[in-house]
C-alpha cells in the first residue's frame, strides 16, 4: 500500500534544489496532490519539471552570478586537473615498481584505467560542487547546471582525442578502457559536482509559517 | 501605436483560471482547471513561475494562508486577479476575437 509520505528521494531534491519565492507553497502543494491520491510517478515528474523550471529561472534572472560560478570552478579545476595530472604522471613508474610489482590487476587499475585520476577529478568535481552550492544558496540548482555544463568544455578537450582512439578499430580489451575514461569525464564529473552540491545544500527554513507575508 | 507586452498563451489560462477560482485561488486548483478545460498535465512548478512574473508586471497579488499538515506544514499561497490583469484579460480578449472574425479555416467545430 502507498503511504502517505511522498517519494524521499524527490522530496529531498526538492528540498535542496528548488528555488523561487513561492518553493514552500510549490512544495506544500505537492505534498497535498500526493496525499489526494496522486500516483509517485507523477509526483517526480512533477518535482523534476520544477527542479528544471528552478534552474533555467536562476540562470535567467543571476546572470551575473552564473558567470562568478564557472569562473570559481575553473578556478579550481584548471589547478586541480594539472596538479593531480603531473602528480599521476610522476608517481606513475614509482608506483609500479614498489606497490603494484606485478600484479596485473592494479596495473590495470592504476595505468590502464587511470583511476586514480579519475577518481581525484571526481571528488576535485565533488568539491567545486559544494563550494558552489555554499556560496549560491538561492540558486543552487542555476549554478550547478552552468558549472556542470561548462565543464563539458573540459570533457571534450579530453574526450575527443579518447573518441577518436577508441574508434580507431583497436580490439574491444584496447578501447574499453578509453571508453571507461570517456564516462568519468562526461558521465562520472558531472555527476560528482551535482552530488558536492546536494551534500551542501542544507534543508532551507520554511518561510510560510507567519501568516500573511505580501499585500493583496 | 503604444508598444506593450502582449499576455503569453499560459499566461492568459491562468490568470482565466484565477477569475473563475475567485478569492480560493492557489496552486492546486489553478492547475487542476486548466487540466480540465486543456485536457493536458501542468507542471505545478510552471504555474507558480507564471504566477510569480504575472506578480512583477502588476496582473495578480497574492497572500500567504496558514500551513497545514496536509500539506507537511506548509502555507498555501492565494493569489487573485488585480484591476490591472483584468483589463490585460479584456484586452487579450477583444485582440483575439479581433483576429478570429473573418478567419475561414476557424469557423464552426471543422478542423
Amino acid at each position: 500500500m502507498r503511504g502517505t509520505s511522498p517519494p524521499r528521494l524527490a522530496a529531498w531534491l526538492f528540498e535542496r534544489l528548488a528555488s523561487g519565492p513561492n518553493r514552500e507553497s510549490l512544495g506544500g502543494d505537492l505534498a497535498e496532490q500526493y496525499r489526494r491520491g496522486r500516483s509517485s510517478a507523477w509526483y517526480w515528474r512533477q518535482v523534476l519539471m520544477a527542479l528544471w523550471a528552478s534552474t533555467t529561472q536562476d540562470i535567467a534572472h543571476h546572470k551575473l552570478t552564473a558567470i562568478r560560478a564557472v569562473v570559481v570552478s575553473w578556478m579550481f579545476l584548471i589547478p586541480w586537473i594539472f596538479f593531480t595530472g603531473w602528480l599521476y604522471g610522476s608517481t606513475k613508474f614509482w608506483v609500479m615498481e614498489t606497490l603494484i610489482r606485478g600484479s596485473v590487476r592494479w596495473h590495470d587499475f592504476w595505468v590502464i584505467y587511470a583511476a586514480p585520476l579519475l577518481i581525484t577529478w571526481c571528488l576535485g568535481s565533488a568539491l567545486i560542487g559544494w563550494v558552489v552550492a555554499r556560496l549560491e544558496p538561492d540558486c543552487r540548482a542555476g549554478m550547478l547546471f552552468v558549472c556542470a555544463v561548462s565543464q563539458l568544455l573540459f570533457a571534450i578537450q579530453w574526450g575527443a582525442p579518447a573518441w577518436r582512439l577508441a574508434n580507431a578499430g583497436l580490439p574491444f580489451f584496447a578501447s574499453f578502457p578509453v571508453m571507461v575514461n570517456l564516462a568519468a569525464v562526461f558521465f562520472m564529473m558531472p555527476v560528482s559536482l551535482w552530488l558536492g552540491g546536494l551534500l551542501a545544500a542544507r534543508r532551507r527554513p520554511s518561510t510560510d509559517t507567519s501568516g500573511p507575508l505580501r499585500a493583496t | 501605436m503604444a508598444k506593450r507586452e502582449f499576455l503569453g498563451g499560459f499566461e492568459l489560462l491562468v490568470l482565466l483560471a484565477l477569475i473563475r477560482l475567485g478569492d480560493e485561488a492557489y496552486g492546486v486548483p489553478i492547475s487542476e482547471a486548466i487540466e480540465e478545460s486543456s485536457g493536458k498535465e501542468v507542471a505545478l512548478g510552471s504555474v507558480y513561475i507564471t504566477l510569480e512574473r504575472l506578480e512583477q508586471k502588476g496582473f495578480v497579488s497574492s497572500r500567504l494562508g496558514e500551513p497545514t499538515a496536509e500539506r507537511g506544514g506548509r502555507a498555501k499561497t492565494y493569489f487573485r486577479i488585480t484591476a490591472r490583469g483584468l483589463r490585460e484579460v479584456r484586452q487579450a480578449r477583444r485582440t483575439l476575437m479581433n483576429l478570429w472574425q473573418g478567419v475561414p479555416q476557424l469557423q464552426g467545430g471543422a478542423v
